[in-house]
């Protein structure tokens, strides 16, 4: 059942701190259940601030469920499931819808059964766009082009402005949910002290915390540091070298662990295996080629990859006056610039004059390993594959793997890469 | 065209009651019932490595296969998460992420069994996502996930993705998205093989958004590594059995580049060694020897005739055998006339033969602990240690890996570790040699050697703890019997010195003994496959662009035809002094493509197309006189399907030099 609106107000305000202007914001925009509402409303902010969770909550205590249809886009991926599932929050009964015209008139029928506002709520509204790029702004015109008593909400990280692709779209209310501050994200950090822990002591702990990885980590993040952390901060004590009352000493131990915890968090301490043996070794060197390929300039190949025989000082062409103009850019170093295409015959050469031992290894290899390469996206395919003449590339793996590659099979990077010196 | 023929002679379909697929060999001298024992030895022999590759199979991932499968198990466990209760969005969905080989098909393999065991153990429901298959998520939901979700009694839903890489990004993130999204509902657990381990965990991160790589909560896995697994499968296959077909250092080199230096294709190397098995007893008509065991090689005695006993008498070996009894003139000249004392001969032979793979098999283990030992004692560069199968390959050399300085180097390095150690390698040697002691004869004398040098070592480990002991109780009259322990000491440090030297020297005669290469045995040639490779490089690294050559330029010959052989016939009646190559002509029933690929042979290299149109039209325009003219459209049409399709082939390409013309790609006649 429906709550009252004061005892629901306390309740959010309990629930979600920092978050006490928008939550008054939102009711008094509700107002009563039968009140009419803005048409639309967007609310945005960055990621982790409560924006869904508030909404669900809210709906949850506040209203009936006949009253709203809560609707994540990002698990919707055709427009009939999108009206069904909605048609299905507000009646409770399985209705197939095939158009928005079914959807209306659908919805038309709905509003006819009571006076109350009906809310459509759409979590990360910014995927409705992919999904039929007229579809946002149908739904966004729909409460003002039926006249009735609905209310859509739009919960999405980007900006209005984002949303503002075709001309003609309502402005739709807008509420920010901003940051938190420091003391508002302790306080809800504090939600997840242990029922048998001294609250002041796990103060002691978040804060320490916070003063750590406030500037970089979100909200869920922190959720997800927070139990291993503090698993490690209660270390000594559990081991006796230490006691509740030592916070600094404990926070000093703590701080060895943030990296060890930081790599967990990002995923970074899972290594490689040996990646040696997992390719051919020419398949590295065709690897390496196509890293080449890709960021010496064509212009250059005489000067890397010649034989010997052909091997004739060949200065770069000196460039005639050049127009200095504002509009053109200062000519940027090669790493700069970001790999380029190359043709599949250049790779091939590239090859050739990197690996000894090329004559044993077949072209149809070679072909066949450049295309397992496309499709473990470790070469990207720059020309349409509907184009069979010449197909061109680009590499798409890190300097820093290629170094590392490198390095293991004994190949000297950089003889080929001068401009390269960071690391 | 050689080739196509004796490939098919090989594969001569068996029909019950007809004559095995095998031929009579030694001009046909051979006996029908040698052949037949042939055959069924070859069928025995293929089935025998058939287990053995299975085995292999099972055996060689079993390590991870069941640390995915405890993985699995531990996940949504209640006590998970016991110190926070955060909502349920901060639960991250159990990944585990496979890092496998690039082998596609053995990746396969090992989710399927992954798959298999997990579904053992309970009622765990197995999804499996194939890139090709996942374009969008439509595709995904239409075609596996609307009936899960309806299933009611799900234990957990595993989702295995073997090719993680070759999804699009987007479409994976939303289906991660999605399956965080049901995981209240449904205990998800993901499995993403990654087969490109170069770049680690890379690919994750470069092309997923971190939102989304926040929902999973990853564990690392991997498998035994190509190297480890080449050593396990080469020792299975080559090394392990002392009586069966062994491989020569080329085909062996072959099979290696099958398996770990070209290909790496587990599928490529059971292949070729199955071909290099069938080969060896298609044409060997000795081959009856190879795999009989010693006892009941009396009874193949008899299906050897006199031109069997030619055959052998014609070996290398067995020659070289006879220039060494050249002493005994007597012997040797029964040897070289008497076929009844040459086949009494060869049981002895045979078990030679099968002792020295035997000893040579324990001779290399011996080696591989060696190195381990010596890395452990003297801190050796990992890389440098050399692995089974590499060890394998200079024994296959000549002069073979006993006197190869690798080991020259590894026993130079026993004499400088600590002397103390020593006890401990010849724990591993003697319990080595015991476990053998059942299985191979004559070994025995070598247990009791290592034996005598364990007990040395433990005796003078004894003299060592004893005096120390004494001292300590002694404390009081340490100064006068200072110099004694002293002395004492240096005796142990001295016998210590003189045991590892008598062990050096011992291994050293050894390892001469026992890693000689094979070619030192007499008849070595019965058990060593040592054909030219080209055979197996014909099925197994087929020359693709030449086959392309040939069937355009010689489709006459290519596909047999009748209609092109009596033109070509008469023509060459016709002009039969002159130096013309039938097979150049160009006839108007060759195919559009054939046609086309002829008339681009005579251009430079440039083509004109305009010129290679006409000349086309010329030729076909020949066809159908009599019946109806060619409709120009028609022309066009079928020059355009045959220009497309050498396009397509790579025989010729665009070029941006001239106007309607395109350059020709390949060069040079066959």
């Amino acid at each position: 059942m429906a709550l009252e609106p004061q005892q629901l107000k306390n309740i959010l305000f309990e629930e979600f701190p920092g978050r006490t202007r928008q939550i008054e914001t939102l009711l008094n925009w509700f107002g009563t259940p039968k009140e009419k509402t803005p048409p639309t409303i967007f609310i945005h902010g960055n990621r982790a601030l409560g924006k869904t969770e508030l909404i669900k909550r809210l709906f949850k205590l506040g209203f009936t469920s006949r009253q709203f249809s809560f609707l994540d886009c990002r698990v919707c991926y055709s427009i009939e499931d999108l009206f069904e599932i909605i048609l299905n929050d507000l009646t409770g009964e399985q209705l197939s819808c095939k158009s928005i015209n079914d959807f209306v008139m659908n919805l038309q029928e709905i509003c006819e059964i009571g006076s109350e506002t009906r809310y459509m709520i759409f979590d990360n509204a910014d995927v409705l766009w992919d999904l039929f790029s007229t579809l946002t702004p149908a739904l966004l015109t729909l409460p003002q082009w039926i006249g009735l008593n609905v209310c859509g909400i739009f919960i999405s990280q980007a900006p209005w402005e984002k949303f503002r692709m075709a001309v003609g779209i309502p402005e739709p209310w807008q509420l920010y949910f901003p940051e938190y501050t420091r003391d508002e994200l302790i306080q809800i950090l504090m939600k997840s002290c242990p029922d048998d822990e001294d609250p002041c002591f796990y103060k002691a702990f978040v804060e320490n915390i916070c003063n750590s990885f406030y500037e970089n980590c979100d909200l869920i993040d922190f959720f997800r540091l927070l139990p291993d952390l503090f698993d490690k901060f209660v270390e000594p004590i559990q081991e006796e070298r230490a006691t509740r009352n030592d916070i600094s000493l404990l926070c000093n131990e703590l701080k060895s662990y943030f990296n060890e915890t930081l790599d967990k968090l990002y995923l970074q301490d899972i290594s490689a295996a040996n990646f040696e043996d997992q390719l051919p070794q020419w398949s590295l060197y065709l690897l390496i080629a196509t890293f080449l390929g890709s960021y010496i300039p064509q212009n250059l190949d005489q000067r890397y990859f010649a034989t010997k025989a052909c091997e004739k000082p060949r200065l770069p062409r000196v460039p005639k006056k050049q127009k200095l103009s504002h509009d053109s850019p200062a000519k940027l170093p090669q790493q700069l610039k970001g790999p380029q295409s190359f043709e599949l015959e250049r790779v091939l050469a590239i090859f050739q004059s990197i690996y000894y031992n090329h004559r044993n290894i077949q072209t149809i290899d070679i072909h066949q390993q450049i295309e397992s390469f496309v499709a473990h996206h470790l070469v990207v395919c720059t020309v349409p594959y509907d184009r069979l003449g010449s197909r061109e590339y680009r590499c798409n793996v890190s300097y820093h793997c290629v170094k590392q590659v490198s390095r293991d099979i004994g190949f000297d990077l950089s003889k080929y890469l001068d401009e390269f010196d960071y690391n | 065209m050689s080739d196509l023929t004796k490939g098919s002679a090989f594969f001569l379909p068996k029909k019950p009651g007809e004559r095995v697929p095998f031929e009579p060999l030694l001009e046909g001298q051979e006996s029908s019932n040698a052949t037949h024992t042939r055959y069924d030895d070859y069928i025995k022999a293929i089935q025998y490595l058939e287990k053995k590759i299975e085995n292999f199979l099972l055996t060689v991932n079993e390590s991870a296969i069941s640390d995915l499968c405890n993985f699995v198990k531990n996940t949504y466990n209640k006590g998970e998460n016991s110190i926070l209760n955060p909502p349920n969005r901060f639960y991250a969905l159990p990944t585990a992420l496979v890092f496998t080989g690039i082998d596609k098909e053995e990746n396969t393999r090992f989710f399927k069994c992954v798959s298999q065991k997990l579904q053992q153990n309970n009622f765990n429901h197995i999804v499996f996502l194939n890139s090709m298959d996942c374009t969008d998520m439509k595709r995904i939901e239409k075609q596996h996930f609307k009936h899960i979700l309806g299933l009611k009694s799900l234990s957990k839903l595993i989702i295995i993705i073997q090719d993680f890489e070759c999804f699009i990004p987007e479409v994976l993130e939303n289906f991660i998205y999605l399956c965080s999204h049901y995981q209240d509902r449904i205990p998800i657990v993901l499995m993403l093989g990654i087969t490109t381990c170069i770049r680690g965990i890379d690919p994750l991160h470069e092309n997923y958004s971190y939102s989304v790589v926040r929902l999973l909560k990853p564990e690392a896995f991997y498998l035994q590594t190509q190297k480890a697994r080449c050593d396990d499968l080469v020792s299975q296959c080559l090394i392990e059995d002392a009586k069966c077909m062994k491989v020569g250092e080329k085909t062996y080199e072959f099979l290696l580049d099958m398996f770990i230096g070209k290909k790496f294709s587990l599928s490529l190397f059971v292949s070729s060694l199955k071909y290099a098995l069938m080969h060896y007893f298609y044409i060997n008509p000795l081959s009856i020897l190879t795999t009989i065991e010693p006892e009941a090689i009396h009874s193949r005695l008899d299906l050897l005739n006199e031109n069997h006993v030619e055959m052998i008498r014609m070996q290398i070996s067995f020659r070289e055998y006879v220039e060494s009894k050249l002493h005994q003139p007597a012997e040797a000249r029964q040897l070289l006339c008497d076929d009844y004392y040459v086949k009494s001969l060869l049981p002895t032979f045979c078990q030679n033969m099968a002792i020295y793979h035997q000893r040579f098999a324990i001779a290399l283990e011996f080696i591989i602990f060696l190195q381990e030992f010596l890395q452990e004692c003297l801190n050796y560069d990992v890389k440098k240690l050399k692995s089974k199968y590499e060890l394998y390959s200079i024994a296959l050399k000549k002069p073979g890996l006993g006197e190869n300085e690798y080991i020259q180097i590894l026993l130079d390095d026993l004499i400088k570790i600590d002397p103390k150690k020593i006890g401990e390698l010849l724990q591993i040697f003697v319990s080595i040699l015991k476990t053998m002691l059942d299985n191979v004869e004559n070994i025995k004398q070598e247990y009791e050697d290592f034996y005598q040098f364990l007990v040395r070592s433990k005796e003078i480990e004894n003299d060592l703890t004893r005096p120390s002991a004494s001292t300590r109780s002694a404390a009081t009259k340490i100064k006068n019997k200072e110099s004694t322990i002293l002395q004492k000491i240096e005796k142990i440090g001295d016998d210590y010195k003189q045991l590892v030297i008598d062990v050096v020297n011992y291994l050293e005669v050894f390892f001469d003994e026992n890693l000689r290469h094979y070619s030192t045995n007499t008849l070595f040639e019965l058990f060593y496959y040592q054909e030219d490779i080209s055979i197996l490089e014909c099925a197994f690294v087929p020359k693709i662009r030449s086959a392309i050559h040939a069937a355009l330029g010689l489709s006459t010959e290519y596909i047999n035809c009748n209609c092109c052989m009596v033109e070509s016939d008469d023509e060459s009646n016709e002009k039969d002094d002159n130096d013309w190559d039938s097979r150049e002509q160009i006839l108007s029933t060759h195919n559009d493509t054939s046609i086309l690929y002829k008339l681009h042979l005579q251009c430079g290299k440039l083509i004109n197309v305009r010129d290679w149109l006409d000349s086309f039209e010329n030729v076909i325009s020949k066809e159908n006189l009599e019946n109806r003219k060619l409709n120009e459209k028609e022309i066009v049409a079928r020059f355009i399907k045959g220009f497309e399709e050498l396009k397509l082939i790579g025989i010729i390409g665009s070029s941006s030099r001239k106007t309607d013309h395109f350059k020709r790609l390949s060069w040079g006649k066959l």
